[in-house]
């Protein structure tokens, strides 16, 4: 019946058509709203994944980007506005976000994911989504998750190819298992079309949904990669390095 | 033996191609097959490939047939597998 579930009859209304997801329902619902999602920068991917999220009625973000918009984040950052250019794009995202859902509590930080600031800003997650641009800050966020047993999911975009998988602690490759070593030549700059950006997004905002309400199957011990160009997607197996530095033990 | 050889990200752009099919001798193993490759293809592919000690770089994910592949277990190919060099990115 109406109003029977933990949700508002306004949440029911926006919800309605979401709630018939089978294996979904009021339950799934209640868990997303009851959740937190860490997302680590809010760029092409970033801002994909935290605006799916709020659509599908996330009850927190954490959302860890630095720096201010500069004309070159407009082609893919989705949460940006032509006005905002030289402003703190922590600020437009919050905005844009409460725009869509005035329900959703953001919690902006005005800075990247550190060696200062990983341990709490993934502690206050019930799932990280890593969407940041540099691999030393994947690792940080990567080490994190594993150390505080939080699932992560890394989701990455080059040209008109992306990547994902879903790492969940002890149990699936993490991202020290697939690196052990700082890859070789990537640079802070890429080649990137913002339908990419946002393909990718959207998939790790569906993984992240998947493992709050505990729907389908999460893209665990599998990575994707696909190539937006030929349209060609791929699954590989992959397994966890039992010599990983980090998640060896576990 | 024709295998098959996908590249990814930046390794497609050091190739200059997706996909190619090689001739490699019979029970070659992934070692032998990226020899083939290194003297294929120039100098920025090896970049990518090789660490500075000469030796594959560990953050190169192999898949042999879309099952990833370590070094350390030598994995002979046969003759129509698929191997899929999976470059990191870290594009956000």
């Amino acid at each position: 019946m109406p109003g029977d579930s933990g949700l508002t009859p306004e949440e029911e209304a926006i919800y309605q058509w979401q709630l018939w997801l089978p294996d979904f329902g009021v339950e799934g619902q209640e868990r997303l709203k009851q959740s937190s999602v860490l997302i680590s920068r809010c760029g092409g991917v970033g801002s994909a994944v935290a605006y799916e999220l709020a659509a599908a009625g996330i009850g927190r973000l954490i959302l860890a980007h630095g720096g201010e918009l500069k004309p070159s984040d407009l082609n893919r950052q989705i949460l940006m506005t032509h006005d905002w250019i030289g402003k703190l794009r922590i600020e437009s995202a919050t905005r844009k976000l409460k725009e869509l859902n005035p329900r959703l509590d953001v919690v902006g930080v005005a800075s990247n994911v550190t060696e200062q600031n990983a341990e709490a800003l993934v502690s206050q997650a019930d799932v990280v989504v890593d969407c940041a641009p540099l691999f030393e800050e994947r690792f940080l966020m990567n080490r994190e998750a594993v150390l505080q047993g939080k699932p992560i999911i890394e989701c990455a975009m080059y040209e008109m190819e992306a990547q994902m998988t879903t790492i969940l602690p002890g149990q699936t490759p993490c991202l020290r298992c697939l690196y052990p070593e700082l890859p070789p030549s990537w640079k802070r700059e890429f080649p990137v079309l913002g339908a990419v950006s946002g393909t990718v997004g959207c998939l790790a905002a569906v993984e992240a949904i998947k493992i709050i309400a505990d729907l389908g199957e999460p893209l665990l011990n599998r990575h994707l990669s696909i190539d937006l160009k030929s349209m060609n997607f791929r699954l590989v197996s992959i397994r966890r390095n039992p010599n990983c530095t980090l998640c060896g033990s576990l | 033996m024709k295998i098959a050889v996908e590249y990814t990200a930046h390794l497609k752009r050091a190739t200059g191609i997706g996909r190619e099919e090689i001739e490699v001798p019979e029970r070659s193993t992934i070692l032998q097959t990226i020899e083939v490759l290194l003297a294929r293809h120039g100098e920025e592919f090896r970049t990518y490939l090789l660490n500075s000690e000469g030796s594959i770089h560990p953050s190169l994910v192999i898949a042999v047939n879309d099952e990833q592949v370590f070094l350390d277990a030598p994995t002979q190919l046969s003759d129509g597998d698929t191997v899929v060099l999976l470059a990191a990115i870290a594009g956000g």
